[in-house]
C-alpha cells in the first residue's frame, strides 16, 4: 500500500464532535498528529465502538460508495430552503450533519444485526453494499462472496440449507444416522441473499425459518445459527420478482432502503475506478473492520440508550392512530383494521359506513392497517441505534422521525383510496413512501402538540399512581382510583368522535379499571 | 513527472535517487494524479526542483547510501502536502530550507519518522491562531542537530511549541522538560544565563507567568490581549462576556463559547460550551478599577479600557477584563 494511503484514509478527528463534558485534557503528543504517516504507534487508546461506526460511515460514503444523496436531514438552526420547477419540490440545504440512508440504515443494521432489504433498479449498488456490510464483519472478499445466496427460480431447500451426505442416506437405519452438509453461510454473522424475491415460495418457507428462528433444519437436523446481520436485495419489490415474496418473509425484515439513481455528475470517480481497476471492498482500512466481540459490545451499547418519557409518547401517539377500524366490529376490544382483514370483509363497504369522523383529517385512516408490536421494537432499536451512531446516550425526537419510514416502508400499507391521497398537494406521497410515512408522523406530532399532550395527558398521574405497584393500597385509596378512572373516562367519551389514539386511551383505562378490580376482589377476600 | 522536461537541471544527488526509485515515484504522481483531479503536476516539478534538489545535495555529502530512501519519504512528504494545499506555507518552506538540513543525521537514519513528524508538527503550529511559526522553525533549526534520536526531537519540538505560543501543551511540555538533557532544556526553554535548570522548571511549575527568559518579570500586569472583531478576521462578532475556571477562562459571544486557556509564553482559544461558561465564576475577587488603573491590594496597573460596562474577572493566578466596547480581552497576571 502506498504511503499516500489514499483510498484507506479515514476522518482522524471526531465525526461528530460533541461539545466537551469532561474536564479539559490537552495532549502534549497532539503536535505530532497529522495527515504524514510515522511509525509512531498509536496512542494505544482504543477508538469507542460509536466513533469507530462513524468512521465506517463516512468511509463509505466518502471513498466506497458514490452516494450523494443526504435524504437523512438533520438541522440544528434554520435550513436553507428552495422551491424548485412548478411543483414546487422543496431542495433543502441542512444545517446540521446529515447522513445518506443507503449507506447509514444498512450500517445501523450491520450494529444492531437486524435485516436490511436492498430495493432498486439493476447496477444501483445494492449487493456492493451488501458485500462492504460482509468485509466490515471482518470476513475476506472471498468469504463473502461465495456465502452469499443468489436467489433463483429453481433454488431449492438444499440449495439454500445443505444437503444429507448420500452414503448416509443409503446407509442409514433411522434419521438421526443423516448427516447433513450444512452451507457455509448459515454459520456467518452477515448474511445476504441476493434478489430474494426469485426465490420459490417453498424455500422461500425455509429461509423464514432460518430469518425469523436464527436455525435451519433438514431431516430433524437442527443448525443453530448465530446472531447475524441480514442484508436482502430486490430489484423490483412489488410484483417485479419471479415469486410473490411470502408476507411473513417480508414482515421479518426490519428496514427497507432505496437505492437512489446515480448522479451523473459524479461520473470521473466511476470513471477512476474503470481506470484503476479499484474495488473498494478489497481495500476496507483495517481500523474500520470489527471483530465479533465489538459487535456484540455495540448491541449492547445500542441497547443501553435511553428513550425518553417524552419520546416514548410521541411513538405512542403515532402508533395510537392507525388501528382503530369503528365499523370493523361490535366489542370495543374489536374495533380494529386487523379484524376487518381477518373477516375478509370488503374494505370500501366498511369505509362506506364509517362516518362522522373527519377523513381528511384523521391520519389513521390513510392506512389500510396498524403498526405491530414488532414493528414498534424494531423503530426503537434504529432510533437507539441512530442516537447511538450520533454520539448521544438517549433518543431524540428526530432520531425517530428519520428512522420510522425505513422501518415501517413496507409494513404500514396506504390506502391509496383515501381522501388524503387525492389531494393534489398529496398526489406525490402515492409513490414515495419515505417521505409519505414521515409526513404522517409530523401530522401525528402536530396532533400531538395541539392537544398539548407533553403537559396535559390526562391518563399520567393514573398511569403513575398505578407504576408505583398495588401492595399496600388500602380498599379506599382502591375505590378512589376506580372512581377517578370511571370519571375520567366519563369525561373522555363526552365528545362524539372517537379517534385512534382515544380509543387506546380508553382500552388503557379499561386495563388499570380491570387491575384495581382483581386488586379490590382480592384485598376483599383476605380481609 | 509531468511529460514535461524539469525547467532546472537536477543536482546528480537527485537525479540518481529518481534513477534508482523510477518506479516508485513514478506510481507516488500517478496515485496523486487520480486522487485529485486536475491535480498540478508542475508544483511535483517545484518540489524536485526546489526543497528535495537541496535536501539531496546535503543528504549525499552527509551518507549517500541512506540518502535514496530519505529523498524517498521527503518526496511521498512533499507530494502530501501538495494534495492538501499546504506546500506554500512558510511554515513548510522553513522546514524545508532551515529545519530538516538541521536534523539531516536523523532524517537519514530515520527518515519517514522525522519527516513525518517535522511536518506534521507544522501542520498543527499553522492550525493554532497566534502560534509564532517563525519562532519555532527558528529555534528547531538551531536545536535540532543537537538531537541524537528521535525522542529528544520530538520533546525539543513539543517545548519548542509550546514556548511558541501554545500555552496547552504547558503541562505536556513541561513532563518532557525533565527527560531532556539539561543543556538542551536550558536552551529550549530560553532560560537566561545564570539560572539552573531545576529552579526553571520549579517556578516554571509553580505558576503560569513564570518566563524563564525574564524571570524578573512580576507582578499585577497585561501579558496578553486576546481576541478581535470577526470582521477583521478575529473570533467574535460581539465583545465576549468571560467566566474564570480553576485552568483558564471561558468565553461567551452570542450564542458561542470558547475556552481560554493562557500563560506566559502565549494564549490559545479552544471550542468551549455552555455548560462549562454555567459552571465559570464571575467574580473580580479583590480586584477594583480606579482612574484608569487595576488596583489589587498596594499593586496598580494600567488598563486601555473605559470603566462603563468593564467586567473583571479574576481566575487563581490570572484576571480578565472585558468590556462591551471592544473585543478584545486583556489577561493579567497576578504575581
Amino acid at each position: 500500500m502506498s504511503p499516500l494511503n489514499i483510498f484507506q484514509r479515514l476522518s482522524k478527528s471526531p465525526t461528530n464532535p460533541k461539545p466537551v463534558a469532561r474536564a479539559r485534557q490537552f495532549d502534549v503528543a497532539d503536535l505530532y498528529n497529522g495527515p504524514l504517516q510515522t511509525g509512531e504507534a498509536g496512542t494505544g487508546e482504543a477508538v469507542a465502538l460509536d466513533e469507530k461506526l462513524r468512521q465506517a460511515y463516512f468511509w463509505i460514503v466518502n471513498t466506497a460508495i458514490i452516494s450523494p444523496h443526504y435524504d437523512i436531514e438533520y438541522n440544528d438552526g434554520p435550513a436553507q430552503r428552495y422551491q424548485v420547477g412548478d411543483s414546487k419540490r422543496a431542495l433543502t440545504l441542512p444545517s446540521a450533519q446529515s447522513y445518506s440512508s443507503f449507506v447509514l440504515l444498512p450500517l445501523l443494521t450491520f450494529a444492531t444485526r437486524r435485516k436490511c432489504l436492498f430495493v432498486g433498479g439493476p447496477g444501483r449498488g445494492k449487493t456492493a453494499s451488501a458485500i462492504l456490510m460482509g468485509v466490515l464483519a471482518g470476513y475476506s472478499i472471498k468469504e463473502v462472496r461465495r456465502a452469499m445466496q443468489h436467489g433463483h427460480p429453481q433454488m431449492t431447500i438444499a440449495d439454500l440449507l445443505g444437503n444429507p451426505l448420500p452414503a448416509d442416506l443409503v446407509g442409514a437405519q433411522s434419521m438421526d444416522d443423516i448427516r447433513i452438509a450444512w452451507r457455509n453461510w448459515l454459520g456467518m454473522r452477515v448474511k445476504i441473499v441476493d434478489e430474494y424475491n426469485r426465490i420459490p415460495t417453498r424455500t422461500q418457507s425455509a429461509l423464514l425459518t432460518v430469518m425469523g428462528d436464527n436455525y435451519a433444519e433438514v431431516l430433524n437436523h437442527v443448525f443453530e445459527c448465530p446472531e447475524s446481520a441480514w442484508y436482502l436485495t430486490a430489484n423490483d419489490d412489488r410484483g417485479g420478482g419471479t415469486y410473490a415474496v411470502v408476507e411473513a418473509l417480508r414482515d421479518r425484515i426490519d428496514v427497507v432502503v432505496q437505492a437512489l439513481a446515480f448522479n451523473p455528475r459524479f461520473l470521473d470517480d466511476l470513471l477512476m475506478r474503470i481506470e484503476e481497476n479499484l474495488r473498494p471492498e478489497e481495500c476496507v482500512p483495517p481500523e474500520i473492520i470489527f471483530s465479533e466481540q465489538e459487535v456484540d459490545r455495540m448491541v449492547e451499547e445500542i441497547r443501553a440508550i435511553a428513550v425518553p418519557q417524552e419520546v416514548r409518547r410521541r411513538i405512542e401517539f403515532f402508533t395510537s392512530q392507525f388501528e382503530l377500524f369503528e365499523t370493523a366490529g361490535a366489542q370495543f376490544e374489536y374495533l380494529t383494521k386487523d379484524t376487518a382483514r381477518l373477516a375478509g370483509v370488503e374494505w370500501h363497504e366498511l369505509v362506506a359506513a364509517d362516518n362522522g369522523r373527519d377523513r381528511l383529517k384523521d391520519i389513521g385512516c390513510q392506512t389500510l392497517n396498524g403498526v405491530s408490536v414488532r414493528n414498534l421494537m424494531t423503530i426503537l432499536l434504529y432510533a437507539k441505534a441512530l442516537a447511538y451512531f450520533r454520539g448521544n446516550t438517549e433518543v431524540e425526537l428526530e432520531d425517530l422521525r428519520q428512522t420510522l419510514p425505513f422501518v415501517l416502508h413496507d409494513k404500514l400499507q396506504p390506502d391509496l383510496d383515501a381522501p388524503f391521497f387525492s389531494l393534489p398537494e398529496n398526489v406525490p406521497f402515492r409513490a414515495d413512501r419515505v417521505s409519505w410515512l414521515r409526513h404522517l408522523f409530523d401530522l401525528a406530532c402536530d396532533e400531538y402538540d395541539r392537544l398539548n399532550l407533553d403537559r396535559e395527558d390526562p391518563l399520567a398521574d393514573l398511569e403513575a399512581d398505578f407504576a408505583r405497584g398495588l401492595d399496600g393500597l388500602s380498599e379506599r385509596d382502591t375505590r378512589t382510583r376506580l372512581a377517578n378512572i370511571e370519571r375520567l373516562i366519563a369525561e373522555r367519551v363526552k365528545g362524539r368522535k372517537l379517534y385512534g389514539h382515544l380509543y387506546d386511551d380508553l382500552l388503557k383505562l379499561k386495563y388499570l379499571h380491570q387491575r384495581y378490580t382483581n386488586y379490590l376482589h382480592w384485598i376483599r377476600a383476605q380481609a | 513527472m509531468s511529460g514535461q522536461p524539469l525547467s532546472t537541471t537536477l543536482s546528480s544527488a537527485l537525479a540518481r535517487a529518481l534513477q534508482a526509485g523510477r518506479g516508485q515515484f513514478n506510481a507516488r504522481v500517478a496515485e496523486a494524479c487520480r486522487s485529485q483531479p486536475g491535480f498540478d503536476t508542475a508544483a511535483v516539478d517545484a518540489l524536485l526542483c526546489g526543497p528535495l534538489d537541496q535536501l539531496a545535495i546535503r543528504a549525499a555529502a552527509v551518507d549517500a547510501e541512506r540518502a535514496n530512501s530519505m529523498l524517498l519519504a521527503a518526496f511521498d512528504v512533499g507530494l502530501t502536502l501538495i494534495l492538501r494545499g499546504k506546500a506554500e506555507l512558510p511554515l513548510v518552506q522553513a522546514l524545508w530550507a532551515n529545519v530538516l538540513p538541521a536534523c539531516l543525521p536523523l532524517a537519514l537514519r530515520q527518515p519517514r519518522d522525522t519527516l513525518g513528524n517535522l511536518f506534521n508538527a507544522a501542520l498543527y503550529l499553522q492550525s493554532v491562531a497566534g502560534a509564532r511559526t517563525v519562532q519555532w522553525a527558528q529555534e528547531m533549526a538551531s536545536l535540532g542537530g543537537h538531537c541524537a534520536n528521535l525522542a529528544t526531537l520530538r520533546g525539543l519540538g513539543q517545548i519548542l511549541a509550546w514556548r511558541a505560543g501554545v500555552a496547552h501543551f504547558r503541562s505536556g511540555a513541561l513532563q518532557v522538560a525533565h527527560s531532556l538533557p539539561l543543556e538542551l532544556a536550558h536552551a529550549a526553554l530560553a532560560a537566561a544565563p545564570g539560572l539552573d535548570i531545576a529552579t526553571v522548571l520549579d517556578r516554571l511549575a509553580s505558576g503560569p507567568w513564570f518566563d524563564p527568559a525574564r524571570p524578573a518579570a512580576r507582578g499585577l500586569r497585561v501579558v496578553h490581549e486576546v481576541g478581535g472583531f470577526s470582521g477583521f478576521g478575529g473570533p467574535f462578532a460581539q465583545p465576549p462576556e468571560v467566566r474564570a475556571l480553576a485552568d483558564g477562562f471561558v468565553l461567551r459571544c452570542a450564542d458561542r463559547h470558547w475556552y481560554l486557556c493562557a500563560d506566559a509564553f502565549g494564549a490559545v482559544l479552544h471550542a468551549g460550551s455552555a455548560e462549562e461558561f454555567a459552571a465559570g465564576s464571575a467574580e473580580a475577587g479583590a480586584l477594583t478599577f480606579r482612574g484608569g488603573e487595576i488596583c489589587l491590594g498596594d499593586a496598580r496597573c494600567a488598563l486601555d479600557l473605559p470603566a462603563e460596562g468593564l467586567q473583571l474577572v479574576c481566575g487563581p493566578n490570572t484576571a480578565a477584563a472585558c468590556s462591551p466596547h471592544s473585543h478584545f480581552i486583556r489577561l493579567l497576571a497576578l504575581a
